[in-house]
């Protein structure tokens, strides 16, 4: 087991088997430091960059990380396994999203039922 | 109003990064068969009820997503009246010979004002492991995995939504079957070129070309159920479900490949026919219609592509 720390405004630290991905592990401790996705390395929601420690990594979209990006830490989280103790912040470059706003109020054709 | 024209869809290709866990995930797990790899890398399946000789195309690659829609039509005739009216609507047609994928005569394609590539074709070869037609039992093979029937539809993201309905309705007679107006516009729309709920929807999005799930038919919601205990038992990547939407009433769970492309299993749905009206949703009801259980947008579901 090694620690896993997620920079950012309120630090947080979990612990990840080498078999485990980042994600995975935070997924199962119910911790929400990283945007989760498709956790299969192709949506680039857990875009994340190394700043210390060793990992390994699997399968990942290019369109999200480049072998240029990599070679400076960035990674998709979901396909991240850590091989010592590692420190990592949220590199998203997909925006997050904006859902439309619900309004106050239903509208349908029974509308008069509606409590 | 018979049937003619676009018929259905009829195959989709998808970008997968890792040959084989997607074969892991759509074989054993959606219950698709292997028809031929290819030495261009491209790999061909089938559902169990399906009578032509492929539907889905992997393409192992390093950027997941979505190639290319194929919807097939009735005759050559057809083929060559909508080459005509996509160039009277004003759009370049792309010529793909007979043969490029094994079985397939000649496509006519063109790309959407979304971004994505949809071709037409009238001619792919019968699958050897066709459904039996004389006496017929239920299924020839016993289905495995969550046993797809069918290909059924796909959900494609990019901008020009308005113009993407105008395209498929004018020129491919495709009709409206639902869509969701928001205060700021069309968001998104639900087409058919038959008698289901959709044969392909679209929802709008700033980039072009994205690809937000690829859809199988199952028989009823026990089906549904069990692919549920596969996606557990096997540690598939879940997105949601098992759900209903409000939108086409499609009983539901979604997931994702090993590549990240999204994948649905359903059944149910509304049936279309040419003389109903179009269902409108809008933003006081959207959560309501897109999940009808959960009544609440979902940022995953809404947001993550491929």
């Amino acid at each position: 087991m090694h620690v896993i720390r997620i920079e950012g405004e309120s630090e947080i630290e979990f612990r990840c088997r080498e078999d485990e991905s980042i994600l995975s592990a935070q997924e199962r401790l119910g911790i929400r430091a990283i945007r989760v996705g498709c956790r299969s390395g192709g949506c680039g929601a857990c875009r994340v960059q190394v700043t210390a420690g060793q990992h390994a990594s699997g399968p990942i979209s290019r369109a999200f990380v480049d072998a240029e990006e990599q070679s400076q830490g960035f990674s998709l989280a979901c396909r991240l396994y850590p091989r010592s103790n590692l420190s990592l912040k949220a590199a998203p470059k997909i925006k997050a999203p904006s859902l439309p706003a619900p309004t106050d109020r239903p509208t349908r054709d029974d509308e008069h039922i509606t409590t | 109003m018979a049937m003619t024209g676009v018929l259905r869809p009829g195959y989709i290709q998808i970008r997968v990064l890792d040959r084989e866990a997607a074969l892991k995930h759509y074989v054993d797990i959606l219950g698709l068969s292997v028809v031929s790899s290819e030495e261009d890398g491209r790999i061909y399946l089938k559902a169990w009820d399906e009578f032509d000789r492929h539907s889905i195309i992997l393409r192992p690659t390093d950027n997941a997503g979505f190639d290319v829609i194929g919807f097939k039509v009735d005759s050559d005739a057809s083929l060559v009246e909508f080459e005509r009216r996509i160039k009277d609507y004003g759009y370049k047609v792309d010529h793909v010979a007979a043969g490029e994928q094994p079985g397939v005569g000649r496509r006519i394609a063109v790309q959407v004002a979304s971004g994505h590539r949809i071709e037409l074709f009238a001619e792919m070869e019968g699958s050897e492991t066709a459904p039996p037609v004389y006496n017929p039992d239920i299924w020839r093979d016993v289905p495995h995995g969550m046993g797809a029937i069918r290909f059924d539809h796909a959900l494609l993201y990019g901008p020009n939504v308005d113009e993407v309905l105008d395209f498929f309705t004018k020129v491919l007679d495709f009709s409206l079957t639902e869509k969701v107006e928001l205060p700021d516009g069309l968001l998104a729309i639900w087409l058919t070129c038959s008698t289901k709920a959709h044969d392909i929807a679209f929802v709008k999005h700033p980039e072009p070309g994205k690809f937000h799930h690829v859809s199988f038919f199952l028989e009823d919601w026990n089906a549904v159920g069990h692919a549920a205990d596969l996606i557990t038992r096997f540690n598939v990547s879940l997105d949601i479900g098992p759900t209903r939407h409000g939108i086409t009433r499609g009983q539901t769970i979604y997931f994702f490949d090993p590549s990240g492309n999204r994948c649905e299993t359903y059944c149910g749905g509304t049936t279309y026919y040419p003389d109903q009206p179009v269902r409108v949703w809008d933003d006081k009801e959207l959560g309501k219609g897109i999940f009808y259980y959960e009544r609440a947008l979902n940022d995953r579901f809404l947001t993550v592509l491929t």
